[in-house]
């Protein structure tokens, strides 16, 4: 994982757990350096209901975790080390 | 957080996750202060849009719901007694009804109107899962009738009224924000129901409360009101079989029902708590910031009367005689007051309708076409051409192809005629290129049939070219309307007065001598077909005179009655255009005075070193820079005209004196004009007026347009007036301690507004 720098994660499908047990799913369009996040196409879970946002800002200090699938996670890290290669 | 973990379990994710926080957070630290990583393509002006976590303005997962909110129940039937639950019921159909009016008429969205009833969203919700067109997914079960089947039927009736204007919000006339809200949070609003569904539940419902309520009064005519307004539906054509005038009843129904809910006492039962809450906002989908939810204000059943008349107002048009009528029609009903929304929205497509007619009169070309013959066109070599030329012939192909693009720019025109204030001037800015481009064509079209003889001389090696002439009348009259609808939207500034005066003077002159044209040929023709007559009396009986006397006969039966009308038409045209005229000049004086006296500049004085008064000037006339005919005047002819106007030493008082006499001379005239205008629409279709106005069918609306101009004649009569009074024999340099602020008279036409002079 140590090989993959911030703009690696643009794109990807994001699990982003906020305060008040609330679960956004998005695709991560844009980050700051405080790591204030962008995503679109966001499906907000709760323990009530599931529904759809949108584009939504995410601010640092409202962020309790950021997960990927495992798969995906993968997938990145596979693209980065063929580009590194190619590079070299 | 158990039940976060289930639900993610219900997100079917089966694959592992794995946490990237504390990696993120440290690339994050890397990253230069005010650095920012995003999508190549995301366009971070979009960003400005997003829904923020945990702020209260933008985040709907905060809005905070109360107790009665939380545990509203649609399956419970809330009053102890029957009385009890019909006053529940009435107070829940009546906020309802209101509700929609304030949706429509004051810019709100549905989730804080309509939507915001829990019985809207508990009914739709179970809809959209499942969106049966019998309705059976949509009850509530409360086990009283009067929910279940009246408060139901009243849930259904403002659903479909809901999904009527949909329909006439997908057709593109009126634009979301601007016009209406119509972001239904997804829930499906019947779309698979059809309107008599939804009407026999209305009208059982109607029977039980007549049979066992006989006291639930203002029930049954909110039902009834809410009935109506479904039907609306049925007063979008879809076919050549659909009549409107069958449909009128509706909204006659519509307008005595809001009329007698308006004198009934308010009701002292309130909604039950929580019946009407924000809560949607939070448990649905929902792109945007929480609103508060909006109580209706008490005006709600003037504004269906209001609405009702709208819609009746753009049927009217059906009874329409001529082109010329349906143009006037379209001119004048939308321009003294903005009508409601969902009758600009229903205009367009009750006149231009899917199967290619407009009204069930006309065919798409005939009545392009039409709209030639009504102005320049009868009588003409050209139309004798099309008439005696066969159908497959290149002539009457080529015209008919030609028929086909004057239709869509045509069209423009119409729908542009019921959009919004700001919208319609946006609209005419579209429309100058495309008429200009189309003149330019059938020009080239006109001139090649010149070539091959079919031609009309107008006398001193002109011709008319009946074609181009029409549409450069458009054209003109498109120009002006652009140009004189920016001082009622404030567009300019004070300094810009003059030039934009000026440039519609120059417009309305070129619109006069466009329309002398058409008169010269009027005449000219009648008095060909009037000398056939005096011909035939010298003619010897023979086969020369039999020909002389048919072609006489037709003449007279079928041009000399549109040539007749054509030229009262277009005499009104050009008093109408001298009044534009006018009032331009009028306006174009009063600047020309203030500059003299040094309390005006036409130029932008905060203009910077990165620009100039030319190039600001350039920008304000881009938009008529690329129009080939009339060719927008050079910058210099702009400064060089208002030096003409300006009033000079020596001898400046006479020189001033002489202006004021000149200006109140051309507003006599104008008044005049006037005066003339208003009684040929009140006489309406008189055959011995001289004029022509086509405006019976908006007779009140034409009076009323004509009433402002007047006022604006007596508006500009008295600034010169005060004008006069103020500079009298002062000397030109002794107003520095004055400005000019611009005034609009009470009641006048909002494209002459005054420049006045003031203390400062």
């Amino acid at each position: 994982m140590d090989l993959l720098k911030l703009h690696d994660f643009i794109g990807a499908r994001v699990f982003v757990t906020v305060a008040g047990n609330r679960l956004l799913s998005g695709t991560l369009v844009a980050s700051d350096c405080e790591l204030n996040l962008l995503l679109d196409n966001v499906e907000e879970t709760t323990s009530e209901t599931r529904r759809r946002l949108g584009l939504v800002s995410v601010p640092e200090n409202t962020i309790e975790s950021i997960k990927l699938h495992e798969s995906a996670l993968n997938s990145i890290l596979k693209r980065k080390q063929t580009l590194l290669r190619d590079i070299v | 957080m158990a039940s976060l973990e289930d639900n993610i379990g219900a997100l079917s994710i089966s694959d592992k996750l794995v946490d990237v926080t504390n990696h993120l957070k440290t690339l994050a630290r890397h990253l230069q202060s005010e650095s920012i990583i995003k999508a190549p393509q995301f366009d971070l002006f979009e960003g400005t849009h997003s829904l923020e976590i945990n702020n209260t303005k933008l985040d709907s997962s905060l809005l905070k719901l109360s107790v009665d909110e939380l545990n509203f129940d649609c399956q419970t039937s809330y009053g102890e007694s029957d009385e009890e639950k019909v006053a529940f019921v009435t107070a829940i159909a009546d906020r309802l009804c209101r509700s929609i009016m304030v949706w429509l008429n004051d810019y709100q969205t549905l989730p804080t109107t309509v939507l915001s009833c829990r019985y809207v969203e508990d009914m739709m919700y179970s809809f959209t899962e499942d969106p049966t067109s019998d309705l059976s997914t949509c009850r509530l079960k409360t086990g009283h009738e009067i929910y279940d089947q009246v408060l139901v039927s009243c849930i259904l009736t403002t659903c479909y009224f809901v999904k009527v204007v949909q329909t006439l919000f997908k057709a593109g006339v009126v634009f979301e924000e601007e016009d209406l809200n119509c972001n239904t949070m997804g829930l499906n609003m019947l779309s698979t129901v059809a309107l008599t569904t939804v009407t026999s539940h209305a009208e059982n419902s109607l029977k039980l409360l007549r049979n066992k309520y006989p006291n639930a009064h203002q029930l049954a005519l909110i039902l009834q009101l809410l009935d109506s307004l479904a039907r609306i539906h049925d007063l979008i054509p879809v076919d050549q079989t659909d009549s409107a005038a069958d449909n009128r009843g509706t909204l006659e129904v519509l307008i005595r029902c809001a009329k007698q809910l308006k004198e009934l006492p308010a009701t002292t039962i309130k909604v039950p708590n929580g019946s009407f809450s924000p809560g949607i906002q939070k448990r649905l989908s929902n792109q945007f910031p929480p609103r508060a939810i909006v109580e209706p204000r008490g005006n709600e059943y003037d504004a269906f009367i209001t609405m009702a008349e709208d819609i009746l107002k753009v049927l009217e048009v059906d009874a329409a005689n001529s082109v010329v009528e349906i143009n006037q029609f379209a001119f004048f009903f939308n321009r003294s007051r903005q009508r409601h929304v969902v009758a600009r929205a229903l205009f367009p497509l009750y006149l231009m309708r899917d199967d290619q007619m407009i009204l069930d009169k006309f065919t798409f070309n005939d009545f392009s076409k039409q709209h030639f013959m009504e102005f320049s066109l009868c009588g003409t070599q050209l139309a004798t051409s099309l008439r005696i030329q066969p159908q497959d012939s290149p002539l009457v192909v080529k015209f008919e192809s030609f028929m086909q693009e004057v239709s869509a720019v045509l069209f423009e025109w119409y729908q542009n005629a019921s959009q919004n204030t700001c919208r319609y001037r946006q609209g005419y800015n579209r429309q100058l290129l495309l008429w200009d481009s189309l003149q330019a064509q059938i020009e080239v079209f006109e001139m090649e049939l010149e070539s091959q003889g079919i031609k009309d001389e107008l006398g001193e090696e002109s011709t008319l070219l009946p074609l181009t002439t029409w549409v450069y009348f458009m054209k003109l009259t498109a120009m002006m309307e652009f140009v004189l609808k920016g001082f009622e939207l404030d567009v300019y500034k004070p300094w810009e007065f003059y030039t934009m005066y000026w440039y519609s003077y120059y417009l309305a002159q070129h619109l006069e001598n466009n329309l002398q044209r058409v008169q010269r040929h009027l005449e000219q023709r009648i008095a060909v077909i009037q000398a056939m007559n005096k011909k035939l009396k010298k003619l010897k009986a023979g086969a020369k005179k039999d020909s002389l006397r048919s072609s006489y006969r037709w003449c007279m039966d079928h041009e000399m009655p549109q040539l007749r009308s054509n030229f009262k038409y277009v005499e009104y045209l050009l008093k109408k255009c001298t009044l534009s005229k006018t009032l331009a000049l009028v306006e174009v004086f009063h600047f020309a005075i203030i500059k003299s006296i040094g309390v005006i500049d036409n130029r932008d004085l905060s203009s910077s070193r990165f620009s100039s008064p030319e190039l600001v000037h350039k920008l304000r006339f881009k938009t008529f820079s690329s129009i080939g005919i009339p060719e927008l005047p050079s910058y210099s002819a702009f400064q060089n005209s208002l030096n003409e106007f300006m009033i000079q030493e020596p001898m400046f008082t006479v020189k001033f004196q002489r202006s004021v006499e000149f200006i109140q001379s051309e507003l006599a005239k104008a008044k005049a004009a006037v005066d003339f205008i208003s009684n040929a629409i009140r006489q309406g279709e008189d055959k011995d007026h001289e004029l022509i106005t086509g405006t019976h069918l908006v007779k009140d609306q034409a009076l009323e347009y004509y009433e402002s101009i007047l006022k604006s004649i007596e508006a500009l009569k008295s600034n010169t007036n005060s004008l006069h009074d103020q500079i009298g024999s002062k000397s030109p340099n002794s107003f520095t301690s004055y400005k000019i602020r611009v005034q609009t008279a009470p009641q006048a036409c909002s494209y002459y507004p005054l420049l006045t002079l003031q203390k400062k």
